[in-house]
């Protein structure tokens, strides 16, 4: 098996990961797997950025979609989970 | 609209845009036509750095830029309309003293981080948007282990940072004025000095706005 083969494998898996990834943190209904899965979700989307070709969009979607978004929705979560207890 | 149709059409849309994608990714050269026209390349010189990217952002469309930046310092001013963030947030649970260990040791290296995104903005990918994020994200984390009191030093800080960033944008596109040339039109000489002071300037106002707007308004303490 030649390495652009593997390649190609390796991008339809990504592609199927991200997919999966994006349907758990949409239907999920348990809070703290769905910001879980939205890093996950994130993480791979930078990736797929990456594969693609587009190194600028993939250190954004790393920086501003997955980091600061993730530690929103991180505060977020405590602050539910804080009022929850009250 | 029932929600069942709705829900449905969305994932129409999004499996088309999905779909889209597709050919982008199977043929890179494509992607690199559409995106990166040859009137960049040509005129790549003319902006003093050598990435496409920056080189339209800071600019052949700096005024786009100008206006983004400018929308991300209302939205910090809109913040001032929130009631301040109460009962005042306190530290993430810590399920484990690993994050409290590590975080303050790889601090440095994530300032190190942004200083490089800022630097490697005028000839690679990296940029004020990305150096700006990873500075909010690093003040973040160290706030989260419980490392510095207040995201920001002083209340108000985040606002200021958020307003000066377009402020110094603005006045460096005014001075090409003075010389009868056109507004952010940069002299080709200072073109890489001046998009670096922009960049620069960029970078600690997105990272004050998105702390601001991180905290809800207000600083969290």
């Amino acid at each position: 098996m030649d390495s652009e083969m593997i390649f190609t494998i390796l991008d339809v898996l990504l592609a199927l990961a991200l997919l999966a990834s994006a349907w758990l943190a949409l239907y999920r209904s348990d809070t703290s797997r769905v910001v879980l899965l939205y890093f996950a979700f994130g993480f791979l989307m930078t990736l797929a950025w990456v594969r693609i070709g587009a190194p600028d969009l993939a250190l954004a979607e790393a920086a501003v979609g997955t980091g600061v978004t993730g530690a929103l929705l991180i505060g977020l979560l405590s602050r539910l989970k804080r009022e929850h207890a009250d | 609209m029932k929600p069942l149709l709705t829900r449905t059409l969305a994932h129409i849309a999004a499996l088309l845009a999905l779909l889209a994608l597709i050919p982008g990714a199977l043929h890179r050269g494509l992607v690199e036509a559409v995106l990166m026209g040859p009137q960049v390349s040509e005129r790549l010189a003319e902006t003093g750095v050598q990435s496409k990217v920056t080189a339209v952002l800071l600019d052949f469309r700096a005024l786009d830029t100008l206006l983004e930046v400018t929308v991300l310092a209302a939205a910090a001013v809109g913040t001032l309309a929130l009631p301040p963030p109460q009962p005042p947030a306190r530290r993430m649970p810590c399920y484990s003293l690993l994050p409290s260990w590590l975080i303050p040791r790889l601090a440095p290296l994530i300032f190190l981080l942004v200083a490089y995104l800022w630097w490697a903005g005028s000839s690679r990918p990296g940029g004020a948007f990305q150096a700006g994020a990873s500075l909010t994200g690093v003040l973040l984390l160290l706030y989260f282990v419980g490392r510095i009191g207040t995201l920001l030093p002083r209340p108000g800080t985040g606002l200021r940072l958020a307003v000066a960033g377009p402020l110094l944008f603005l006045a460096i596109g005014l001075l090409p004025l003075a010389t009868g040339a056109v507004f952010l039109d940069h002299p080709e000489a200072w073109s890489k000095a001046l998009i670096l002071t922009i960049e620069a300037g960029l970078t600690v106002a997105i990272g004050g706005a998105l702390g601001l707007l991180a905290t809800g308004g207000g600083d969290i303490r």
